[in-house]
């Protein structure tokens, strides 16, 4: 019964986030335009129309594609690093993503091909670390030094083009690209995020109960039959497509892919049949209102990593205190 | 089905062996104890036994096939593996830790179903913990733990059961209840397999014994051949004894306790 509440309320969530970002902002619309758009009714006027179907909706189903995407990756991350405080940032995909960014920024390539250049260079981070990771022996530790010596050298790469980049134009832009956002999205951009959030998700919806075994001991896995390092590659390559993707459409948007698997196993319990499609849930919802709010909270928008960052850092500290209350024994 | 070592050396570092051409054969439902102090190589010689580790020299056979060249699930269809207590990450409930154990015999994309469930609840039932079954694992007591791990082993369905010193660090009643159940489980067909450095246990709960020095087997074969003064005084480099005899009860006391003791009470 708790359990069904439970699920009912996460399906909910993000449905309820979406549904509300139709409707809130500066251009006021009401109930009878929201349906008229939906539907489609006439007497909707086109600029209503317009703003509904063209921009309030493709953003708030983009904010839930990346919100989704972010939180289960880090949940996968987490459970296969086998440490509660990681998120995609600790494979150097993030840097990889933001050197990208910057570089073709810098290089004055066509603003649609920025996404590219992100999506590319975040793989390629990962690539690396992989690389790097399979020449000393592929296990943990290894990983997360290539993961943060990798990253380190791509932040110290994006450090050099901010440097040589010109102050009047070419910088401002690197800095907010980087600081994260979801103005613009428009339909192909959803399209984009849904393809690779399907595909990534599917894949490891699948192999969800696999996952429980990787965060295991790699001896005792191994004693299980189970082939940790070339299961765990694949995993990582998976969870990448899904980072990089939500990265190169909004850019750095930190916290969702650390926090949501904390609350989704405070719900659900760790077992990551239960875990992964409660993190997406969340991680949509999430992600819509913090969007929702970057809009609507000041004249101008607030650029939505540093809301996340924000609501991100108490909602951590939250959760931390909650686990220390109980004694300690990560959930 | 035995499952045999044949001449295995094993040397973490080169030049450095842990193991030096060791040749038992287990199986058959005994109770199999691997002796020895820290250091002799059980441990390593106990990875060697799942598949854990490919010795560097000779080889291991399950049944008549070499166990490094079995499919990884095939072997863990066959051997499970009780490590010592660990404290994972993240805290399962105790049901989802045995459940894991049906690993070997799904695929890659399948997730446990009602026949998993069932052999999992009758793991648990075998060792005594179906109550704690939706306890979270972590909570648990150290004695409560292992016996969680050896259901888990348990749900493998496997024929070898190979225990990495499940006496140590526990008190005397859990430790026995430990063992006990082990010979439990061996009466009802499986092989069980495990390490110690404690010579009294062995004497109480093995079939078979190897006693095990700086990687050298000092003697292997039925208990009461092995398991004498002069093998465990060579094995662990100090005096013993074996006291006792009457009604079949014996124990291993070493000699420097008791003359120590004798000496306390002259000064």
């Amino acid at each position: 019964m708790k359990q069904g509440a439970i699920r009912l309320g996460l399906v909910l969530f993000p449905a309820v986030a979406v549904t509300a970002s139709l409707f809130v902002g500066r251009y006021p619309v009401g109930l009878q335009e929201v349906i008229g758009a939906l539907l489609p009714l006439d007497g909707v006027s086109p600029t209503a129309r317009v703003l509904i179907l063209d921009v309030r909706l493709p953003r708030a189903l983009g904010a839930a594609l990346v919100g989704a995407s972010l939180a289960l990756s880090g949940a996968v991350f987490q459970g296969i690093f086998r440490n509660p405080l990681v998120d995609s940032r600790i494979l150097g995909v993030s840097s990889g993503a933001a050197f990208g960014a910057a570089l073709a920024l810098l290089l004055g390539i066509p603003w649609y091909l920025v996404d590219a250049f992100a999506f590319g260079f975040g793989l390629l981070a990962v690539f690396l670390v992989v690389l790097v990771a399979r020449r000393f022996g592929n296990s943990v530790l290894v990983l997360v030094i290539s993961g943060i010596l990798v990253g380190s050298l791509f932040s110290a790469f994006l450090g050099m083009i901010k440097y040589v980049a010109d102050p009047l134009d070419v910088l401002p832009a690197i800095t907010f690209w980087l600081l994260g956002s979801l103005s613009g999205t428009r339909w192909d951009a959803v399209e984009k995020l849904l393809v690779v959030c399907v595909m990534g998700a599917g894949t490891l919806l699948l192999l969800r109960w696999r996952l429980n075994l990787l965060t295991l001991d790699e001896r005792e896995a191994a004693a299980l039959g189970v082939n940790a390092t070339r299961l765990r590659t694949r995993v990582i390559l998976v969870g990448t497509l899904l980072v990089a993707s939500a990265v190169s459409q909004a850019g750095m948007i930190g916290w969702i892919g650390l926090i949501t698997p904390h609350a989704a196993r405070a719900l659900t319990g760790p077992d990551h049949s239960r875990v992964l499609p409660a993190s997406m849930l969340m991680g949509a919802g999430f992600l819509v209102l913090l969007d929702l709010l970057s809009r609507t909270l000041m004249r101008s928008e607030i650029p939505l990593g540093i809301l996340t960052g924000i609501v991100g850092v108490p909602a951590f500290l939250l959760l931390f205190m909650r686990h220390l209350a109980r004694g300690g024994g990560w959930r | 089905m035995k499952l045999s070592a044949h001449g295995v050396s094993y040397a973490y570092r080169p030049g450095v062996p842990v193991l030096q051409r060791i040749s038992l054969e287990l199986g058959a439902g005994k109770v199999y104890f691997l002796l020895g102090p820290n250091g002799s190589g059980k441990t390593t010689l106990l990875e060697c036994l799942c598949g854990l580790r490919a010795p560097q020299e000779g080889r291991i056979s399950l049944g008549d096939r070499d166990l490094y060249v079995l499919p990884p699930m095939e072997r863990a269809r066959a051997i499970a593996y009780v490590p010592q207590i660990h404290r994972p990450v993240f805290g399962y409930r105790v049901l989802e830790v045995v459940l894991m154990g049906r690993a070997p015999h799904l695929g890659l994309l399948s997730t446990p179903g009602r026949r998993d469930l069932a052999i999992a609840f009758a793991a648990l039932d075998a060792v005594g913990l179906s109550k704690l079954a939706d306890h979270v694992y972590t909570e648990l007591s150290g004695g409560e733990m292992r016996l969680v791990l050896i259901a888990r082993g348990l749900a493998q369905e496997p024929r070898f059961l190979l225990l990495d010193e499940p006496d140590a660090h526990l008190d005397p009643k859990h430790q026995h209840g430990i063992l006990e159940l082990v010979r439990g489980l061996a009466a009802e067909g499986l092989s069980p397999v495990l390490t110690t450095h404690n010579p009294n246990n062995a004497l109480l709960y093995a079939d078979s014994v190897a006693i095990l020095r700086r990687g050298l087997l000092v003697a292997q074969g039925p208990r009461d051949e092995v398991l004498t003064p002069r093998n465990i005084s060579i094995a662990y480099g100090m005096e013993f004894e074996l006291i006792g005899g009457n009604q079949g009860l014996k124990a291993f006391v070493p000699v420097q306790g008791r003359s120590s003791r004798s000496d306390f009470g002259v000064n």
